[in-house]
C-alpha cells in the first residue's frame, strides 16, 4: 500500500480531513507542515498538499517538495490556493475571481475538461472539476492541461464581470488559463497541480465536488510507488546498464 | 492603540494606528501581548492545532475579562469549555434555514433570513428573488454540540434549530462562537444586517452608545 503524506497546516478543514474514514481507509498520514523537517517525506510514496497552506509556511516546505520530486515513481497532488507560481519551477499563477453562484443562474463561465483522451481522465470526472477555481496556470511543455478556461463568442466586446471581492473571472487574453494540470515530464515524480482548493470545501462539507477532486486525486496517489535507487539501496548488486542516470558512463 | 485584536491565517503589514482592530498573524500569537486588548476575533482558517497548545494562555485571557469571537468549525478545544462542531446533512434551503434562538447584542434585530443567502449577482435582491439566485450555507452548514450549561443559543439552523452561534461566560469573559465562515464578511446592504461589521467591532470594542445607534 502507497504511503501518502498529507502536508496540511491544522486548519478546521485539515482536521476534518484527518478523521475522514474514507481517505482514513487509504491510510494517509498526519504530517502537520509547520513542523516540517527535511527528512520528514522519506518513505512516503505520494505527497497530497493540502489546501490554503499559510505563505510562510509554503515558503519552509516548498524546498522539501522539490527534493521529493525527485524521487522516480513518486507522486504529487498540489491542491489550490498554494501561491505554486512562486516556487513550482515552469509555473506561472494568476488570481481568477471565485464565481460560486454560476450553477443557480446557468452561467457559463467557460471553464472546460480538455485533452479527455488521456489517461489521466481515469482519475478524473466532469463532476469532479466543474464548480469553482481561484486561478489560471501556465505551465511546462510537458504538462498536459485537463481543464481549462475558454474566452466564449458570446462574452466577446462585454466588459469584464467580476466577483464579490472585484476580481474577475473568466479567462484572461492570450494566456492557457488551465486550471487543471498533469505532468509527468518536468520532475523525476509526476505531478497534479490545481487551481481547485478541493480539501478546503471537502473538509468543510460544503462542496460534493470537492470531495470527488479530493477521493479521486486520492486514489491516483495511492498508486504511487516510488522506484529504488539501484546506486544506493543495493550497492553490491551488478548495475542493469538501462538504470544507469545518463553520463554515469558504461 | 485599538481595543480588539483580529487573527488571520496569513502574514499581515503594520496596523495603522487609527485602525479599529490590530490585524495580526495567528503565528505571531506567542510575541503579541494581549494586555490591553477588549476583544480578540480569531478568523475560521486559523490553525487549530497551533491554538490548541495555547489553550491555557487563552482561557486565562478571557477569563480576566476578555471577550473572544471564534469563527468556524472548532475541531480542537482551543479555550475553555468550547463546544464541538458536527456535521449537518443538508439537501434543501429549509435544512440550512436560519432562526433567531436567544438574545444577543451583535444579534438583536437581525433577521436571520437576510444572513441566509450568498451570490455574486451584482445589485440588491429581494428576499424572494434570492431563493431563486442565492447560494446558503456560507452563513453555516453544519452546528455546535456539548454547549456549556451557561451558553445562551442565538441562531440556530434546519428544521431542528441546532445551534450555530452562542456564547457563553468563562470567568470574568465571554466566549462568542459562530460556526461557520467569518461573521465579519456578513453585511448586507439594504436588509437588518446592513452593518453586521459594526455591529461586531462595537459590541467587542465595548461601545455600547455605537452599537444602540446600529439598531
Amino acid at each position: 500500500m502507497s504511503k501518502i503524506a498529507y502536508l496540511h497546516a491544522g486548519t478546521f478543514f485539515d482536521l476534518a480531513n484527518l478523521h475522514d474514514p474514507a481517505l482514513r481507509a487509504l491510510g494517509i498520514a498526519d504530517v502537520y507542515a509547520p513542523e516540517l523537517t527535511a527528512g520528514a517525506l522519506d518513505g512516503f510514496d505520494a505527497v497530497y498538499v493540502a489546501a490554503r497552506l499559510h505563505p510562510a509556511v509554503i515558503a519552509k516546505v516548498s524546498p522539501l517538495l522539490l527534493d521529493f520530486l525527485e524521487k522516480p515513481g513518486a507522486r504529487m497532488y498540489v491542491d489550490g490556493e498554494n501561491s505554486v507560481g512562486e516556487w513550482l519551477p515552469g509555473t506561472t499563477q494568476t488570481l481568477r475571481g471565485t464565481n460560486f453562484w454560476a450553477w443557480r443562474v446557468g452561467e457559463d463561465v467557460g471553464r472546460r475538461s480538455v485533452n479527455q483522451d488521456h489517461q489521466f481522465w481515469q482519475y478524473l470526472a466532469a463532476d469532479a472539476v466543474h464548480w469553482h477555481y481561484h486561478g489560471v496556470l501556465t505551465h511546462p511543455h510537458s504538462a498536459v492541461p485537463l481543464v481549462h478556461l475558454e474566452s466564449l463568442a458570446e462574452h466577446a466586446g462585454q466588459p469584464p464581470v467580476e466577483d464579490p471581492w472585484s476580481n474577475q473571472y473568466r479567462a484572461i487574453a492570450d494566456h492557457p488559463n488551465t486550471l487543471l494540470y498533469f505532468d509527468d515530464g518536468s520532475f523525476a515524480a509526476d505531478i497534479v497541480v490545481s487551481t481547485m482548493d478541493a480539501s478546503y470545501h471537502h473538509g468543510s462539507g460544503f462542496m460534493p465536488g470537492a470531495s470527488q477532486l479530493m477521493y479521486r486525486m486520492m486514489r491516483w496517489l495511492d498508486g504511487a510507488r516510488l522506484v529504488s535507487d539501484p546506486f544506493t539501496s543495493n550497492p553490491g548488486v551488478e548495475l542493469n546498464a538501462a538504470l544507469r542516470p545518463i553520463g554515469a558512463g558504461g | 492603540m485599538p481595543s480588539i485584536l483580529q487573527f488571520v491565517q496569513h502574514p499581515v503589514g503594520e496596523t495603522k494606528s487609527d485602525e479599529l482592530f490590530d490585524l495580526r498573524d495567528i503565528y505571531d500569537f506567542d510575541s503579541v501581548n494581549l494586555d490591553g486588548y477588549t476583544a480578540i476575533n480569531i478568523s475560521a482558517s486559523c490553525d487549530q492545532r497551533f491554538l490548541a497548545a495555547r489553550s491555557e494562555r487563552l482561557s486565562g485571557w478571557v477569563s480576566s475579562g476578555g471577550k473572544l469571537l471564534v469563527n468556524g468549525h472548532p475541531m480542537l478545544s482551543f479555550v475553555e469549555g468550547l463546544p464541538k462542531h458536527r456535521k449537518l446533512e443538508f439537501h434543501s434551503t429549509r435544512d440550512l434555514w436560519l432562526t433567531a434562538l436567544g438574545s444577543h447584542p451583535i444579534w438583536d434585530g437581525v433577521d436571520r433570513k437576510d444572513l441566509l443567502f450568498n451570490t455574486g449577482v451584482p445589485g440588491q435582491h429581494s428576499f424572494a428573488k434570492l431563493t431563486e439566485i442565492g447560494v446558503a450555507g456560507f452563513y453555516a452548514h453544519a452546528y455546535l454540540v456539548d454547549l456549556p450549561e451557561s451558553a445562551t443559543e442565538i441562531t440556530g439552523i434546519g428544521q431542528g434549530n441546532l445551534p450555530v452561534d452562542i456564547s457563553y461566560p468563562l470567568g470574568a469573559g465571554e466566549v462568542i462562537v459562530h460556526l461557520g465562515n467569518d461573521l465579519t464578511a456578513f453585511d448586507r446592504p439594504g436588509t437588518s444586517a446592513q452593518s453586521m461589521t459594526e455591529r461586531i467591532f462595537a459590541y467587542l470594542a465595548g461601545n455600547h452608545h455605537l452599537q444602540e445607534s446600529l439598531r
